[in-house]
């Protein structure tokens, strides 16, 4: 299941770039302020390396319980289990459609995750402002206007809720 | 980037990776040994002075058994289900600040990243149980899957409200906001709601619904043997550690300890700060393994889709509204 965040996320993974050009252009018009926090952490190379290590730790398991490990398959131990009965048809069939209603009321809710997340980066700055910001704090209507926004997400739970799909029997 | 800082941080790499398998093996023989006192029992004691040799006896066993992959599975999905829920477990530690300058790397983006790696581990259960071609971890994957995004939801909500106050994304910043006072102190109800789902997210119990031995015989890892069912049970247990780090790092505060000790030892008193916490959280999983009954699937999700998440959702109201009257 693909999640929102995950793409959002690794849509900005950009690796090895400290300084993009954009971030260049930008300086020049005097926000080096407001971008010198985004663009110093990010040392996206080192988690890419960390993962490579991960990837050479699982390779060296399977490795080396492949070169000790004894290889003697017979048609018993190749047969999947199914509490000792004899196993019968596929096991691809169809399943419950209520995963799917499950995916779809997810995929609602993590999309709205990915718009609230920028807003609490950014809730002190909107409603107090910076020195280093140029446009006008905009005060409480930061908030009245993220509760507006959880007001219609109330809604389509409290839709999902009457329909039923939030129950499992 | 001098030759002199990559090999300071291959380093680095290296010694997260040999402590963290250590603490992974030793935790599983910490785990049995608590549910079983618990539980009245002894538990493992007999491999090495209290059973310390026990999970290097384990580790040697899975190495030398034998692998039987079901005629049925789809091989390639097989074999990559237990390497992606092992790699996207590990990824997250690679974000996680232990002291203020002992960590990998600090991203602008870290919860960001966290939130997405850890669901990326959803796809190593799902590919499992679809792969094995059996019906038992077919099941479990499903299960699985519509639990881990269901709880992610709640995850990502509670994670909003340490955002709220900290205004940044970096683990590193929100530590160093910590100073005076925890997050978990103005943030119960994120932190409460945080634990809950982390549980429900490392698929432990009661909410290890996909691997509920009485329904499923094993779950997901039912057609796994050897170092494949090693890899997943790795797994596992790096995403407990992950998620006690991680619970550390939002709402514990971090490396801080508490103001009366004073900053103690440079440097050593923030790493043992940090570690015990962790243990703490640990602890918590292990006590609660212990002590509660395992939830039945519908409650489980009726569990997440209307107490924790409402709860979440009000958890950032109410925090919204604070920081935004309050200077």
């Amino acid at each position: 299941m693909p999640s929102g965040i995950g793409v959002t996320c690794f849509a900005g993974f950009k690796l090895g770039v400290t300084r993009g050009p954009q971030a260049t252009a930008l300086l020049h018009l005097g926000m080096e302020k407001v971008l010198d926090p985004v663009y110093t952490y990010m040392d996206y190379n080192w988690v890419a390396l960390f993962i490579v290590g991960a990837f050479v730790l699982v390779v060296i398991c399977l490795a080396l319980a492949a070169v000790l490990r004894p290889h003697r398959p017979d048609f018993a131990k190749l047969t999947t289990y199914e509490c000792g009965e004899q196993t019968i048809g596929s096991s691809w069939i169809r399943f419950n459609t209520r995963y799917y209603v499950i995916a779809l009321m997810f995929l609602v809710f993590d999309v709205d995750v990915v718009f609230i997340f920028p807003w609490a980066v950014a809730f002190r700055m909107l409603t107090f402002g910076d020195t280093s910001l140029y446009f006008q704090p905009i005060g409480p209507a930061a908030l009245w206007e993220m509760i507006a926004f959880l007001g219609i997400l109330l809604v389509a739970w409290l839709y999902a809720y009457k329909r039923g799909a939030l129950e499992w029997v | 980037m001098s030759v002199i800082e990559v090999v300071w941080m291959v380093a680095k790499i290296l010694i997260v990776f040999v402590v963290l398998l250590l603490a992974m093996a030793y935790l599983t023989l910490v785990e049995r040994r608590f549910v079983a006192w618990f539980q009245w029992r002894i538990g493992p004691n007999r491999v090495g002075p209290l059973g310390l040799i026990q999970p290097i006896a384990d580790g040697v066993k899975l190495l030398f058994k034998q692998e039987l992959i079901p005629a049925k599975a789809d091989k390639f999905v097989y074999f990559l289900a237990p390497a992606i829920s092992l790699i996207a477990a590990f990824a997250i530690i690679s974000v996680i600040p232990i002291t203020e300058h002992f960590y990998i790397a600090d991203v602008n983006v870290a919860i960001l990243l966290v939130l997405a790696i850890s669901s990326l581990g959803t796809y190593g259960i799902i590919f499992a149980g679809w792969s094995s071609g059996s019906k038992y971890p077919l099941v479990s994957g499903l299960r699985a899957c519509a639990q881990m995004i269901s709880y992610e939801l709640a995850l990502g909500f509670a994670v909003i409200g340490v955002v709220l106050m900290a205004g940044t994304f970096s683990l590193r910043e929100i530590v160093l906001g910590q100073e005076h006072i925890w997050y978990f102190i103005p943030q119960i109800l994120g932190f409460i709601v945080f634990l809950i789902a982390g549980v429900a997210e490392a698929n432990r119990a009661p909410f290890d619904m996909p691997e509920c031995e009485n329904e499923l015989v094993a779950g997901y890892h039912t057609e796994y043997s050897a170092m494949k069912f090693a890899m997943f049970y790795l797994g596992e247990y790096v995403a407990v550690i992950n998620v006690g780090m991680l619970a550390t790092v939002l709402f514990l505060g971090g490396w801080h300890g508490p103001a009366i000790f004073g900053a103690g030892l440079i440097g050593l008193s923030n790493l043992f700060w940090f570690i015990l916490k962790t243990c703490a959280v640990i602890f918590f999983f292990i006590w609660i393994r212990a002590t509660l009954p395992r939830f039945r699937y519908d409650q489980l999700m009726r569990f997440g889709w209307m107490v924790l998440l409402p709860l979440a959702l009000l958890n950032i109201i109410i925090t919204a509204g604070i920081r935004a009257f309050i200077q």
